[in-house]
């Protein structure tokens, strides 16, 4: 009877552990999904390059300038040979760069505004059209308001807020990791020295890394393939695919997460399973 | 011996099902507030549909589908007559117009004497700037009575409008009817002015064309902070019942 009550206390709290173990182990696994996904530089750029985020800001900065020189009554043609997409990657990996790095970045638009304005003095000259003070100073402002269209199109929006969230994080993910790993660590520890043979302690570590496996993959899982993401509406079309590329690397990885879990419950399992075999045969020779 | 070890396997895929649905339900509890605010601003900015961002323009227009209309209607005038009915040929029925989707050319604006031939687009977005003249969505089509607030670039298709004097006639051209205005009034204001006035304007109770266009017409931008605008008051032309 007391022999029976201790092995029901046993697997009461054993059970208990596994289940604190399947809640701290996803726990470690979004961390790193976060940090992975939506911090990491190189993916950071390699969804960028995944969605043709440099012709789409290229594309934009053309289209807005266009639309702003259409009502002056000048040729579109002023516009020829101002940017190309390698300026526009030079300057929109600038502004990533130094975001990343904290520090400030600026353009250089000497070649860009100088190309404008000599489109512009070339197309008063096709047209006879004479020029004076008051003319230049109509162009000055007109190269101003498209540096300052080119300048606010190159830079990633919401880049700031995310530099922001991503220094903040920063100082949760250590903390988070050493006290999240110390305790899936310490409930391993309890649960195996709960049990004289090992291989019945692991059987609650595989139960919690399935349950782990589980809970990590069934709610990135089911909003990769409802896809309810893609009906938020980012503007300009670039942003927005480069958005939804974004939030597709973080369900990826918090999956590729999930796998490894199950990996480590199917190698659990293996181990159960050769440890058993081994007890068995040893328990043979005994007798 | 079979069925324990048949059970032990089970446990393999229960336990970990009962451990998620635990979790989750823990987590679901435990988070509530964090839980329904993200539920709440999910719901203001996840859309119904997927966002298009080429919708194409769509031609509507169909320059002869008004003299049909017309023939039609004095032809059912002509049975109601005879029918010792009534009926108003020159009243159209609501169900009769098709109402335009943003980016749609419905209709198309004339002057001949100053060369203004420019297609009219439901909507007001740089890619319909671009194409043809567009009607400003807050406002009203021809025929129902209320204000008509329509612009375009004064480079292409409003150029003309810097000729305009009062006394000339501008026609609208619509699929269910065929409307002129007489210009009333040119005048130029300030855009703060214009854009402060514009509710104002729209809330009339009396069916104006206001075109509008930037001004002046030969600077170049920066320096454009005018606008040039022509009111018109409808002489002909079925009212939308």
């Amino acid at each position: 009877m007391k022999h029976n009550s201790i092995l029901l206390w046993k697997k009461s709290v054993s059970l208990l552990f596994a289940f604190l173990l399947s809640l701290v182990l996803p726990g470690i696994t979004l961390l790193a999904a976060v940090w992975l996904a939506c911090f990491d530089r190189d993916i950071f750029y390699r969804n960028m390059a995944e969605v043709g985020y440099y012709a789409g800001v290229t594309n934009e900065i053309l289209d807005l300038a266009e639309d702003y020189t259409l009502p002056t009554g000048m040729d579109l043609t002023v516009l020829n040979g101002i940017i190309d997409g390698e300026i526009v990657s030079r300057d929109v990996n600038g502004y990533i760069s130094a975001a990343f790095s904290g520090i400030v970045y600026t353009p250089d638009l000497e070649s860009f505004a100088g190309t404008l304005t000599d489109n512009v003095h070339q197309f008063f000259e096709r047209e006879g059209m004479e020029e004076s003070d008051d003319r230049e100073e109509q162009v000055r402002e007109y190269v101003e308001s498209i540096e300052a269209i080119y300048l606010e199109t190159v830079k990633m929006p919401l880049l700031d807020y995310l530099m922001q969230a991503k220094e903040l994080y920063g100082k949760l993910l250590t903390p988070g990791f050493c006290i999240l790993g110390f305790l899936a660590v310490l409930l391993v520890i309890l649960i195996l020295r709960m049990h004289h043979y090992l291989h019945r302690g692991l059987r609650y570590v595989a139960y919690a890394f399935g349950g782990a496996s589980l809970m990590a993959g069934i709610l990135p899982a089911a909003a990769y393939l409802s896809g309810f993401y893609y009906r938020i509406h980012l503007e300009p079309e670039y942003f927005y695919r480069f958005a939804m590329q974004y939030v597709d690397t973080l369900l990826e990885f918090c999956l590729y997460m999930s796998g490894l879990w199950l990996a480590a419950m199917i190698s659990c399992l293996a181990l159960i399973w050769t440890l058993k075999r081994r007890l068995k045969a040893q328990q043979k020779y005994t007798v | 011996m079979k069925s324990k070890s048949i059970s032990k396997l089970l446990a393999y895929v229960y336990m970990p099902v009962i451990f998620s649905v635990l979790g989750y339900g823990i987590l679901r509890i435990a988070l509530a507030p964090v839980v329904d605010m993200a539920e709440a601003v999910g719901s203001m900015v996840i859309a119904s549909e997927i966002p298009d961002f080429n919708p194409d323009l769509v031609a509507a227009f169909d320059p002869e589908a008004a003299q049909r209309l017309a023939e039609e209607n004095q032809r059912r005038a002509a049975e109601a007559a005879k029918a010792e009915e009534e009926f108003d040929p020159n009243v159209i029925s609501v169900d009769d117009v098709d109402f335009p989707a943003n980016g749609t050319y419905f209709a198309r604006l004339t002057c001949e004497r100053i060369g203004l031939d420019a297609p009219l687009y439901w909507g007001d977005t740089n890619k319909i700037l671009k194409n043809g003249a567009g009607q400003f969505m807050g406002s009203f089509l021809p025929g129902f009575g209320r204000p008509i607030l329509i612009s375009a670039h004064n480079t292409t298709y409003f150029k003309p409008l810097q000729y305009t004097e009062v006394g000339d006639i501008i026609t609208c051209q619509t699929n269910y009817g065929i409307y002129e205005y007489e210009v009333t009034e040119v005048t130029v204001e300030h855009v703060r002015d214009f854009a402060g006035n514009r509710n104002e304007m729209l809330s009339a109770e009396e069916e104006t064309l206001i075109l509008y266009t930037c001004y002046p017409f030969y600077a170049i931008a920066g320096t454009k902070n005018e606008r040039l605008i022509v009111y018109g008051t409808r002489i002909s032309g079925p009212d939308v019942k």
